[in-house]
């Protein structure tokens, strides 16, 4: 059905959700459409693999955790500078490679749970219970 | 909280999301409540083992040999020295500037903490920026 604007165009009133829907080929729009199947995001990954390279060793008193500071996509630096560590308590530290916001994510989320744990578990002795975490 | 605790709980958190798992490969280090030290390392969905030293990222595979040897004097016949945390640190400077070399991933700097009964401290190291 036609509409004519005020403008002097003439716009085609889709009856589908998409405004490109007008393209006939809709092999080339998304949703894509197939024979087998409707695929909303052709060849997406919600994974990125941002690189980098962390190494420990545990000492008799002592600890010694490392991580480089680049940030990468691809073969792109995204950055030179941003830390892999992340420091929870005085003693314990995480630092971790692969996919930056997951990374970050998954932090945040420690931290939280963290938090949580020690205020359920603080008067318990600390060993390797962490029920009901 | 001790690192064995949080050891636990950062496993039990990664199994949470087991079937949309964080990209995440850690390493936590840490004391243990007899303050040795102590690392625990992980796969994507949780899996972790404690160890006397390990290493993730693109560049694993050219420092875990190095440390294989060095750190737990593997194929080596010389007599087996104690390392101090200095030493430690010196060696994880020229590995990483090994690993550097080849993987190119890994550069620009590295971070180099140092998790004692006294805290902690942190050194910084250039790397080559190519």
């Amino acid at each position: 059905m036609n509409k004519a604007v005020a403008s002097g165009y003439v716009v085609h009133a889709s009856t589908e959700g998409s405004t490109l829907a007008q393209f006939s080929d809709s092999s080339l729009v998304p949703p894509y459409t197939t024979a087998a199947a409707t695929i909303e995001h052709r060849g997406f990954s919600p994974y990125d693999f941002n690189g980098g390279t962390v190494a420990a060793v545990a000492g008799p008193d002592y600890c010694v955790i490392a991580a480089d500071t680049r940030l990468s996509s691809g073969y792109e630096i995204l950055s030179r500078n941003v830390t892999k560590v992340h420091q929870f308590t005085d003693t314990a530290v995480l630092a971790s490679s692969g996919c930056k916001t997951d990374v970050d994510q998954l932090r945040s989320w420690m931290g939280i749970q963290l938090k949580v744990c020690m205020v359920w578990h603080k008067s318990l002795l600390d060993s390797r219970c962490v029920f009901p975490f | 909280m001790t690192t064995p605790s949080i050891a636990q709980l950062l496993s039990n958190t990664l199994y949470y999301k087991r079937f949309f798992p964080y990209y995440a490969f850690n390493l936590l280090a840490g004391l243990d409540e007899q303050g040795e030290g102590a690392v625990y390392s992980y796969d994507a969905i949780g899996s972790f083992e404690r160890c006397q030293y390990s290493s993730t990222g693109s560049g694993q595979a050219y420092i875990i040999p190095v440390l294989d040897n060095v750190i737990g004097h593997r194929n080596r016949l010389d007599e087996r020295v104690e390392l101090s945390a200095t030493e430690v640190v010196e060696i994880f400077k020229d590995t990483f500037l090994s690993a550097g070399e080849r993987d190119i991933y890994t550069g620009d700097a590295v971070e180099l903490y140092v998790i004692t009964a006294a805290g902690v401290t942190m050194e910084r190291f250039a790397l080559k920026a190519d």
